[in-house]
């Protein structure tokens, strides 16, 4: 089974797994969190992964809180190894398509179902307007 | 056919849709309201929470019965979601649904606890007890991945 870590500038990660298990249950226990605290470097954890990855025939599935942040910087290193895939910008949205489909491995294709459905979940709406009914009812 | 009919006193809503969907290979789901059919505000935000490649049908449950039992639903995998156990007891009844998901029901000073998620008052309970007298397989199941419990064991 593919291994999924969560990555973050402080406490997002775990937070993010509480929440994963609040919709998912028990889906949310395979998940890893790692959590950069001040005066921590992520390259420790980079090194300790590196490791990990290169005698392990597993994929890693890492996705990380923001797009060039040190954790992203650190980690995305780990891309050199095949059984690696890097997402940055992880939302719940997203963390929760993979946990709930992905079971051995992420495929490119999936991967970018995974960023649909992550980019589907982002959206705004301002008050004092009805809402705008954009589809139709439904019907058997 | 009704693959599951559900208490969610949410209603539909994101992740727990898409987690039941995938679990029981849903390809539409019913929510039967009284109250949601006339509410723009309501019927909006659970047409956000609708999966991709689902169909989503919103319907009060006197129309929802109607359409159960005239078949036209026969031709779908079906999830039914409801509010309330009354609701859900109206469907069962009048439909021959013969098992019933207790998703999630809201804690209130009236309630007790069946489960993290699942909270009856009195009334609840009895009405819980003739469903189950009358044959309906009764379990309480917040997400797929978590064991179904059945509801005499805890009423």
């Amino acid at each position: 089974m593919a291994h999924i870590i969560i990555a973050s500038h402080g406490g997002l990660a775990e937070g993010m797994v509480d929440s994963i298990g609040m919709v998912a249950g028990g889906a949310a226990d395979r998940i890893e969190t790692y959590s950069l605290h001040p005066g921590e470097n992520p390259n420790d954890f980079y090194e300790a992964m590196r490791e990990r990855v290169a005698h392990d025939s597993e994929q890693y599935i890492i996705m990380c809180d923001i797009k060039g942040g040190s954790v992203h910087n650190a980690l995305f290193r780990l891309t050199e190894f095949p059984n690696v895939v890097v997402f940055a910008g992880v939302t719940l949205a997203m963390a929760l398509e993979v946990v709930l489909t992905v079971q051995d491995r992420l495929e490119p294709d999936a991967a970018e179902r995974v960023l649909d459905a992550a980019r589907a979940g982002v959206t705004v709406s301002f008050g004092g307007a009805l809402p705008t009914d954009e589809a139709e009812d439904e019907e058997f | 056919m009704i693959k599951l009919l559900r208490v969610d006193h949410r209603l539909l809503h994101g992740q727990v849709a898409v987690s039941w969907k995938s679990a029981l290979d849903i390809d539409c789901i019913l929510v039967a309201n009284d109250k949601v059919p006339g509410d723009a505000f309501r019927k909006s935000a659970i047409k956000m929470a609708k999966p991709a490649d689902t169909k989503l049908v919103i319907k009060t449950i006197d129309d929802s019965i109607a359409a159960i039992t005239s078949g036209v639903t026969d031709k779908y995998k079906l999830l039914v979601v409801v509010e309330s156990i009354a609701d859900a007891a109206r469907l069962c009844r009048a439909c021959g649904i013969k098992q019933l998901n207790l998703g999630g029901t809201k804690a209130t000073p009236e309630t007790r606890s069946l489960s993290k998620a699942v909270n009856v008052t009195e009334d609840e309970t009895a009405l819980l007890r003739e469903l189950i007298a009358e044959g309906v397989d009764v379990e309480i199941q917040m997400v797929p991945d978590d064991s179904p419990v059945k509801a005499e064991r805890v009423l």
